[in-house]
């Protein structure tokens, strides 16, 4: 009786071997696109990795779309046209076409998306100015087979230069759901497609994604960010406020910016977090102030005096990220995240769901006071 | 009687304790409850685990006073209290439920993705069998053995989401609402008092009343602690929106990391070591209601009590996932109204019967 007992114990995980499938039936989608179709809503574009391939790289990339009026009905489509059964357990990144991002109607189609795929929920997020298929073929290359430096190339620019947002999938959730802040998602462009204005204006070469003066093996750049009014686009910022951006939010590391100062001299700096930034204030009234260590890029060039320079940073830095947060206003978007203090004056979550944060931002003044602490050493960028 | 209790010291019994606490605490099958009202659920946790103390320890008394060892010495021979024990079973059997429920949809969909939940109830029925079957001893010492693995898959999945933590996220605190904050904490009790409950059904294999008592404060605290740390770690992850809706927002916060996060390609690891931990505490929590259940019904052998309830617990899962409508329902209305089914029979058990004055002869 007890042999027959631990039997059938043994027999029980054996349900596990019922439809089982090899590992090499698979083909693994890397990335995601979803932009306006022509003649259906959709048009899902995949970047998929299956075996395959020469001798050095093992693997083969395809692009791959179809046109639908759902993402399952794509998904069916896809599979069914494709040699492998399609896993999206690897897929690290998902584009959004501008297109869709800028009337609000991926909303509905992501979260239909979401309920049906296996999806990572720390899959990146990211808008594309130029057609999806055009985007992922400029990523393709044999010398990264993988796309390894693709799936990290936003949160590596934001950290070492500031000029890119990196937004995971649940970030962006929480921007829609929650009214706390607005989404800002990393932008990416083919670079021969041409120049996207910026919503602050006033820089000589705005880095945005596919505008960016380079001739390389990667035809695709990441730059600026794409930033949103609930789930509508409704700009982008270059390189520059991108970085003033992230430093209200608290998401800054490092970054270089160039200024001319009051007797033409133009300088370069290179700034560094101190410790996040504080930001106080009452239902109309903000105030944020910033942290920032400032290396000077050629300090034997500079002619001005520690103080002077100093005050100079500061006063320039705090009128830009004036400028930055009128223009963000004007496009009712919070992506510098000034409803995260108002939800601190709530003690109940039915009342402050009930409230009308936008409406209170249309007329929310805010002061920065941005405090620069100066260090002459050289800067050398290859030590970081 | 053959009950498979054995014999174990009170650092067994406070591992078992703690582990309980804790995958009760941050596996809670409803997740719209305990986020309903913004994120208090920290603050709840705190204030359920001592309610679930003071209970324990009035038991703790009270088994002083009249002798014994375990629950089943206060409910003795009386009726009404083995009828009180059955709400008390039904209390462990709920709380077995909710760790395994918590795993599942990582299981199926994370980990074997499309697998159907019904697989994976089979390997988790299976183990639960053998646990159950074994007995305390063997529940509480591999308890003991997994713990300090466990906390550190823990203590690191905790500071691995450091960088993504923000205290902005934990507003608007409840604390304005105090009849709401009474509601969760009842609910709650369903998380904290399990834990006490099972070691109080076991209590004999602890060999001595006072090292139950002690090892189920150091249990209680320790596992109290580390849940409602855990619970305010989660709520700076994400805020109480997306928690409301989310399955399984433990193992979320742990993939929910930067890409450059060292854990990330860990998470499966932990995920399993947490399985074990989680079965772990359902077997306790089952075997715990079997004993309750022989000891008072007079059933002398504890194994088919034990692949009953281990079956009943398994397949009462599935029906949920299968027919979340009706089952969800009562489920949901027996988590929210948890006080009552624990703290009811508790202190009618916990009263003393009154003895009839022998008539005076004529």
């Amino acid at each position: 009786m007890r042999r027959l007992t631990l039997l059938l114990l043994c027999a029980l995980p054996l349900c596990g071997c019922m439809q089982s499938k090899n590992i090499d039936e698979y083909a693994y989608v890397l990335n995601i696109g979803v932009e306006r179709g022509t003649t259906m809503p959709y048009l899902v574009t995949l970047l998929v990795s299956a075996p395959g391939g020469s001798e050095e790289t093992k693997v083969e990339n395809t692009v791959i779309c179809a046109e639908a009026r759902s993402f399952s009905e794509a998904y069916e489509t896809l599979n069914a046209a494709y040699p492998s059964r399609l896993s999206f357990s690897r897929a690290s990144l998902l584009v959004i076409g501008e297109d869709l991002a800028r009337t609000g109607e991926q909303t509905a189609f992501l979260d239909f998306a979401f309920g049906k795929a296996d999806l990572w929920p720390n899959l990146r997020v990211m808008i594309a100015k130029d057609p999806i298929r055009d985007v992922f073929e400029g990523w393709l290359s044999d010398s990264d087979p993988s796309l390894r430096k693709i799936k990290t190339a936003a949160g590596d620019l934001r950290r070492a230069s500031g000029t890119a947002a990196d937004t995971g999938y649940g970030t962006y959730l929480e921007a829609l759901g929650d009214k706390r802040f607005d989404a800002m998602l990393a932008y990416a462009g083919v670079n021969e497609y041409g120049i996207e204005e910026d919503l602050v204006g006033g820089e000589a070469y705005p880095k945005v994604g596919g505008s960016l003066l380079t001739e390389s093996l990667i035809k695709t750049s990441i730059a600026g960010s794409a930033v949103f009014d609930g789930d509508r686009m409704v700009g982008v910022l270059d390189g520059r406020h991108t970085m003033e951006t992230l430093m209200v939010t608290g998401l800054f590391r490092r970054g270089e910016m160039r200024f001319v100062l009051p007797d033409g001299q133009e300088i370069g700096v290179a700034f560094s977090r101190v410790h996040a930034p504080k930001l106080h204030g009452e239902k109309r009234k903000a105030e944020a102030e910033i942290f920032l260590e400032a290396d000077l890029l050629e300090p034997e060039r500079l002619s001005v005096e520690s103080n002077a320079l100093k005050s100079f940073l500061e006063e320039q830095l705090s009128a830009e990220l004036s400028a930055v947060f009128s223009a963000l206003q004007r496009s009712n978007s919070d992506a510098m995240g000034f409803g995260r203090l108002q939800a601190k004056r709530f003690r109940s979550a039915a009342d402050w769901e009930a409230y009308d944060w936008k409406a209170d931002y249309r007329a929310l003044s805010v002061t920065f006071s941005v405090t620069v602490m100066l260090s002459h050493s050289a800067h050398n960028p290859e030590t970081e | 009687m053959n009950l498979r209790m054995g014999a174990f010291g009170r650092q067994e019994a406070a591992s078992a304790v703690l582990l309980a606490m804790f995958f009760g605490g941050c596996f809670a099958f409803d997740s719209r409850a305990l986020f309903e009202n913004g994120n208090a659920s920290w603050i709840v946790e705190i204030v359920a685990c001592l309610q679930a103390l003071l209970l324990f320890e009035a038991t703790v008394w009270a088994l002083r006073v009249r002798g014994g060892n375990d629950l089943s010495a206060l409910i003795g021979d009386s009726k009404l209290k083995k009828a009180l024990a059955a709400p008390l079973i039904l209390a462990l059997l709920l709380a077995a439920m909710q760790p395994l429920e918590g795993f599942l949809i990582p299981i199926t969909q994370f980990v074997f993705a499309g697998s159907k939940q019904v697989t994976a109830c089979l390997y988790l029925l299976s183990c639960l069998f053998l646990l159950t079957v074994l007995g305390a001893e063997t529940i509480v010492r591999t308890a003991r053995i997994l713990l300090p693995v466990l906390l550190v898959s823990i203590l690191a999945a905790l500071l691995s989401g450091i960088g993504e933590y923000r205290l902005d996220r934990i507003f608007p605190i409840p604390i304005g609402e105090p009849k709401m904050l009474l509601t969760e904490t009842g609910s709650a009790q369903l998380r904290a008092a399990p834990p006490l409950l099972a070691l109080l059904c076991i209590g004999e294999g602890t060999q001595d009343r006072m090292a139950m008592r002690s090892a189920g404060r150091i249990g209680a605290i320790a596992g109290g602690l580390l849940s409602a740390a855990a619970l305010f770690a989660l709520s700076m992850t994400f805020p109480y929106t997306q928690l409301r809706e989310m399955p399984a927002p433990f193992y979320r916060m742990l993939v929910e990391v930067r890409a450059e996060n060292p854990t990330l390609r860990l998470d499966r690891a932990v995920l399993f070591l947490w399985l074990m931990g989680a079965i772990l505490s359902s077997g306790y929590y089952i075997y715990a209601a079997c004993v309750l259940f022989a000891k008072t019904f007079g059933v002398r052998d504890a194994r088919p009590v034990a692949l009953c309830l281990s079956a009943l617990a398994v397949s009462l899962i599935l029906v949920l996932h299968y027919d979340t409508e009706t089952t969800l329902a009562v489920l949901k209305l027996l988590y929210r109204n948890a006080s009552l089914l624990i703290g009811i029979p508790f202190p009618l058990i916990l009263l003393k019967r009154r003895r009839r004055k022998p008539k005076c002869a004529v």
